[in-house]
């Protein structure tokens, strides 16, 4: 099917009221839990994990598809209100946008987010619709070596790209990949590094590692503060925008899409540096710089098209290849291979009735999240009111629950709360979480790619760089480990201009939450 | 002392660098079934082990050299929780511990609205008695949600489901 031909098909699909309740279900959590500090896109599919034990899958997919597309959404919101960025894409967002909100222009902010989203994501999930069967057709071809390599590549970007320090993100990466190792191995079935003990057999569930390491962690690392109460700039009304406004806005939402979609399409994660990018490039190409740092619309209006049209991107290596690239796509990787569907070239083939109706339903997903953001942005709001300690209370008790039903066991609680304790950890040092999440689960696939390639070449490891594909990739791979110095060098320099530009060192970096992308 | 508190880290750093040097001292007990035509079930743990054991060595070389990553954004927020940080981590992990071990004791209610209390509690809630039937409320619609809606079966306890 082509994309055209496969996006009307996914339209009469989603068309159904269960589909369309479900996609409306999923980006009302979404977006109720984007706007709550503390609880991102990822860990809220994870504690979701369990409905997959009784809805169908494509059911539960549209709703979690939803959720991530939601998330993204609300993260905006508390962004620009609070100072506090949900998400971490919507770090760049907080740095404009609560300066407008403070100005009293918090409308115009909300509105030029929302609508920016829209933007981005119904163009990015039209591209997506049309590249996915042409990225399919390809990877069909493509050998367990490539795989091994594309892999390789994941690794490489999720572990270098993210976080505080590159050593840092590696060592994320590094206890997933342990993490990974643990249970019987799937090609001669050996048990490893199991401490003897019987209920590890089948693995450390990747549920209880996501949920211990998102949830867990931050409940945890909440108690370590000291707590204090948040300030919310206050909002009157509905979001809305002048006329202005939206000529300042429109430019940055097109460029912002343009810089985000490849970023999350290419097997390289992470929804910060899209947006960073799309900051400074706003910034650059502005009459108005000094403006930057103070409340430019177009510095909130192109990292958010940018993060939303991210979320989509990443959802072409995701259901092409089966290779995740953030955190949020792991956990929907996951919900795909509880229905026994392995995402990967042969998926839009095999089930595509599901792939084209989750498509479509992306599209719907997104008419509905500018519906419930525009006018109701006033509700969202209230729910930042809700106490700290319930709140976490309430996280802290859903996310033992999923660790409980995984196997009915309470086992399940005491790893979580070892890999909560991790997390807390984690947090504190300022160690990204994905690359940890993103070597638990491709770990494991690398392995098997790897010895598949060299079962068939008979031990001769040149297989491995054999194609011209995965010579390509290592290229790139060598390529990309450079990168990141240049890309943090921009970073502090930039930091230090916007810094410098609004004279308030103190009041202007946002408070830098690490949530699940 | 100063030098130390600004390397916290090294603990966790240390156990890294021993979670490596277990995986390599460990792989050789793996298993090998025979007749094995390329690299076995051994040789991707020794990657993992060796990655592992030269991460943390890097980065315990970082950390010594320049301190933690670790932004101290705390500053001189007013304290509104209870006691030291350490005693409410350490007070929260005890509640999960007593909701794991009442589960299967009291049911899933019970060990839930102690789970919320508790943690809400060592979070800085301060009302004991709302803050109890809030959370029973908790505890009850939850279980009322993933028991009769989405059908996941939780421990009923000595009072069956009806609480």
């Amino acid at each position: 099917m082509t994309g055209l031909e496969g996006l009307l098909h996914g339209f009469t699909e989603a068309w159904t009221w269960t589909n369309l309740m479900y996609a409306f279900l999923g980006v009302f959590v979404g977006t109720l839990v984007g706007v709550l500090p503390g609880i991102g896109p990822a860990l809220t599919v994870a504690l979701l994990l369990p409905m997959t034990y009784t809805l169908d899958a494509s059911a539960s997919l549209i709703m979690f598809a939803g959720i991530y597309y939601g998330a993204m959404y609300g993260g905006s919101t508390t962004s620009i209100l609070l100072n506090t960025p949900g998400e971490s894409g919507s770090i760049i967002t907080a740095i404009d946008g609560n300066k407008m909100a403070r100005a009293g222009r918090g409308a115009a902010a909300l509105a030029t987010a929302a609508i920016g989203s829209f933007v981005a994501g119904t163009i990015a999930t039209t591209v997506l619709a049309f590249a996915a069967p042409t990225v399919a057709a390809l990877a069909v071809k493509l050998g367990p070596a490539d795989y091994f390599a594309l892999m390789i590549l994941a690794f490489i970007t999720v572990g270098s790209l993210l976080g505080s320090s590159m050593v840092r993100g590696f060592a994320s990466m590094g206890v997933g990949l342990l993490i990974g190792l643990v249970g019987v191995e799937q090609v001669s079935g050996q048990t490893r590094f199991t401490l003897g003990l019987p209920q590890l057999n089948d693995g450390i569930e990747i549920v209880v590692v996501i949920v211990g390491l998102f949830a867990i962690g931050e409940v945890l690392y909440t108690a370590t503060r000291k707590g204090g109460r948040v300030r919310i700039t206050p909002i009157r009304g509905r979001a809305w925008m002048t006329r202005d406004e939206f000529r300042r806005s429109w430019k940055p939402w097109l460029r912002g899409t343009a810089i985000g979609f490849p970023f999350g399409a290419v097997p390289a994660g992470g929804s910060e540096i899209p947006t960073f990018i799309s900051y400074t490039l706003e910034r650059r190409l502005s009459k108005r710089k000094e403006e930057f740092g103070k409340g430019a619309i177009e510095g909130v209006a192109g990292p958010e098209a940018a993060n939303n049209a991210n979320a989509a991107g990443v959802l072409v290596p995701l259901l092409t290849l089966g290779i995740p690239t953030s955190a949020t796509a792991a956990v929907i990787l996951v919900a795909f291979q509880q229905y026994g569907l392995q995402p990967g070239p042969q998926l839009l083939d095999t089930e595509p009735d599901l792939v084209w109706s989750l498509i479509a339903s992306l599209f719907i997903g997104n008419l509905l999240l500018l519906v419930l953001n525009l006018p109701l942005v006033g509700m969202w709001v209230r729910l930042l009111h809700i106490p700290q300690p319930y709140l976490y209370a309430g996280i802290l008790t859903f996310a033992l629950l999923g660790a409980y039903t995984v196997n009915n066991a309470t086992f399940d609680i005491f790893l979580m709360l070892i890999v909560g304790a991790l997390g807390m950890a984690m947090r504190w040092f300022g160690w990204p979480l994905a690359p940890l999440v993103i070597g638990a689960i491709l770990g494991p696939n690398a392995e098997v790619y790897l010895r598949r390639a060299l079962q068939i070449s008979t031990g001769d490891p040149t297989v491995l760089v054999e194609s011209p594909f995965s010579i390509t990739v290592y290229v790139i791979v060598i390529l990309l480990l450079g990168v990141p110095f240049l890309l943090h060098r921009w970073e502090k320099r930039t930091a230090a201009a916007i810094t410098a530009a609004s004279g308030s060192p103190e009041d202007e970096s946002p408070a830098v939450a690490q949530k699940s992308e | 002392m100063r030098w130390f508190r600004n390397r916290g880290e090294l603990g966790v750093a240390g156990l890294l660098l021993a979670a490596g040097i277990y995986v390599l001292l460990d792989t050789p007990t793996i298993r090998i079934t025979p007749g094995q035509l390329a690299i076995g079930p051994r040789f991707f743990p020794y990657m993992v082990g060796a990655f592992l054991t030269l991460v943390a060595a890097g980065l315990i070389v970082g950390v010594v050299r320049s301190g933690s990553a670790r932004p101290d954004t705390d500053g001189e927020a007013p304290a509104e929780r209870p006691g030291p940080a350490a005693v409410r981590v350490a007070g929260i992990v005890a509640v999960a511990v007593v909701h794991a071990l009442l589960l299967n004791l009291t049911g899933y209610v019970i060990a839930a609205t102690v789970l919320f209390w508790g943690a809400a509690t060592l979070l800085g809630a301060r009302r004991p008695v709302r803050d109890g039937i809030i959370a029973l409320a908790v505890a009850s619609a939850t279980y009322a949600l993933f028991v009769w809606v989405l059908q996941v079966p939780l421990p009923n306890g000595p009072f069956g489901g009806d609480v």
